[in-house]
């Protein structure tokens, strides 16, 4: 299960950056960084993130654990 | 990203396990290679040199007394910093957490970087090290901001940093 959340986590992020990022938006990875771009990338890490939180907590949080994170 | 900051956001990534110290690294790893999709800056390092020019995966190493000297320094302030902003955070909000997650956790999120440096200072390359720099690479921002370009560096990372923190602090 890990394996596939592994590999699916893997080709999202390419499919991500290499494909709608670049026909999308129009930015490429050689250009020069502007502001755009870095909020862009930040938004992009912080939903990953979030969902690397959120799948964690549903993967690891038992009910009996402390209170913590809402839960 | 700097040691720091890879530190702070595995933390705060691995913010709803840290009383699981297994999970928290596995997490706080993940949170590594996710970061540092964003443009960035990162410090030089002294004793090793990509040549990106030269082939996939050239590079030159100086193991010199000098060169690993200020690797080593600059590795122990910035991994300090990291300390401290967790120890501050820790004492402050962690009352709820286990510290071996914690610092699984930040562990977690510095490991990919000895990884890579293993890879590049090594001569007979390992092939899980190879696969697990070419999955570094391709998640990694080719928009590196110049290591000439510190305070740009600084003021684009600082955010990263301070509202991994904030998430740290306020969203118990």
């Amino acid at each position: 299960m890990s394996h596939v959340t592994f590999r699916a986590g893997y080709y999202l992020h390419l499919t991500l950056a290499n494909t709608c990022v670049r026909r999308y938006t129009g930015i490429t990875m050689s250009e020069q960084l502007d502001v755009k771009t870095w909020i862009f990338w930040m938004i992009a890490a912080a939903i990953v993130a979030g969902l690397i939180m959120w799948w964690a907590r549903e993967m690891f949080v038992l009910e009996t654990d402390l209170p913590i994170f809402g839960n | 990203m700097t040691f720091s900051t890879h530190m702070v956001v595995a933390t705060a990534v691995a913010l709803p396990v840290l009383h699981n110290p297994a999970a928290a690294f596995a997490v706080g790893l993940a949170s590594h290679y996710v970061v540092d999709a964003i443009p960035h800056w990162d410090w030089p390092l002294k004793s090793l040199e990509k040549k990106p020019e030269e082939g996939h995966f050239a590079s030159t190493v100086n193991f010199s007394f000098g060169a690993i000297s200020i690797d080593l320094l600059r590795i122990a302030i910035d991994t300090s910093m990291g300390l401290v902003a967790l120890g501050v955070v820790y004492l402050i909000a962690g009352h709820a957490w286990s510290l071996i997650a914690l610092a699984a956790a930040a562990f977690g999120g510095i490991l990919p970087d000895g990884l890579q440096f293993l890879f590049f200072a090594t001569r007979a390359r390992s092939r899980v090290l190879e696969y697990h720099q070419r999955f570094h690479d391709a998640i990694h921002t080719d928009n590196k901001i110049p290591h000439t370009e510190y305070v740009r560096g600084v003021l684009l990372q600082a955010p990263v940093f301070l509202i991994s923190l904030a998430v740290l602090l306020f969203a118990v």
